[in-house]
């Protein structure tokens, strides 16, 4: 009788011990969650200063401020896009956390799984669907994973999908 | 003394309980504020971007927003080229495709329950930095 109520009191001090370490470790998630959403949407809306010049000059829709068509250059809006990531996350080259970044576990880099640049012959040729919006401006699309340390568990990675496009920006995230 | 084994735990339940809800408010407490902080820098953040800079106006108000979420010591600074010694220009006139951000730090100070049964005062120093591109063309 004597064990079984050691074994009930020592599983209670376990539970709750390990409740206030989860308790914290999700104010932690929710935080790094917040300040990467921020962070990656400023990196991808400095995508927009790459216009293609060369599209713009033949482009329709010019005069209508509402529908007025943004072509973007892809190559030279990722390398801007990738070049604001390492900046706002303190990452190195390879996507390491430096020490002065928020994101709490240094050896685990922050992957990018999608970078993609939807142009208006990109959305208009097909339907272009993502987390159940329909894509009908000229938007960039981030898919990444952010590592997250947990107590006793080591690291884990949060996936996090942003969209950012010509006229308004959301974002949605996935656990 | 022969205390009941039920009292032992009932004992730990109450003592273990009291302890997660204490770690609870200590760590709930500048999270809660820190996501709001976030969230104000944030929104005047993209002011920046969209409409090329700040005025004095909205550096006033964002103080005042931070003033009553309980922060002191609130320094903002809006720079440009990612080099803190070249200040953005006022009154929205940094121009298009240039790189801006925003640096804002400010204190938070709380009182907490310790473990010692007494409370203490706790300082948190919140910082948030965001970078992109100013998206505006009426202020060249």
């Amino acid at each position: 009788m004597k064990i079984t109520f050691l074994l009930l009191a020592t599983f209670i001090i376990i539970f709750f011990i390990f409740g206030a370490f989860a308790l914290v470790d999700l104010i932690k998630i929710n935080i790094i969650t917040v300040q990467s959403e921020d962070k990656m949407i400023a990196a991808a809306w400095s995508g927009f200063t790459e216009i293609d010049l060369n599209k713009l000059a033949v482009r329709k829709n010019i005069e209508n401020e509402e529908n007025r068509d943004i072509y973007l250059d892809k190559e030279k809006a990722e390398n801007i896009i990738r070049q604001y990531i390492k900046y706002n996350f303190r990452l190195d080259d390879l996507y390491m956390p430096k020490e002065d970044s928020f994101i709490n576990s240094k050896d685990h880099p922050l992957i990018i799984e999608k970078l993609e640049i939807y142009n208006p012959d990109d959305y208009t040729s097909s339907t272009i669907t993502i987390k159940g919006k329909n894509i009908n401006r000229t938007s960039i699309y981030i898919y990444f994973k952010v590592p997250i340390e947990f107590s006793f568990i080591g690291t884990l990675y949060k996936e996090l999908h942003i969209v950012v496009d010509s006229k308004t920006f959301y974002s949605t995230n996935q656990q | 003394m022969n205390i009941p084994p039920s009292l032992i735990i009932l004992s730990l339940v109450v003592l273990f309980l009291t302890l997660f809800f204490v770690v609870g408010i200590n760590e709930s407490l500048p999270a809660f504020v820190k996501t709001e902080y976030d969230s104000i820098c944030n929104r005047y953040f993209s002011n920046i971007i969209i409409n090329g800079g700040l005025t004095s106006t909205d550096i006033t108000n964002l103080k005042n927003e931070l003033t009553q979420l309980g922060l002191s010591n609130i320094n903002i600074n809006i720079f440009m080229d990612g080099d803190i010694n070249t200040p953005a220009p006022p009154d929205r006139k940094i121009e298009w495709g240039r790189r801006a951000t925003l640096l804002v730090t400010a204190d938070y100070e709380y009182e907490s329950v310790s473990f010692n049964g007494g409370k203490k005062s706790s300082k948190h120093t919140l910082k948030y930095e965001n970078s992109s591109t100013v998206l505006s063309l009426d202020n060249d």
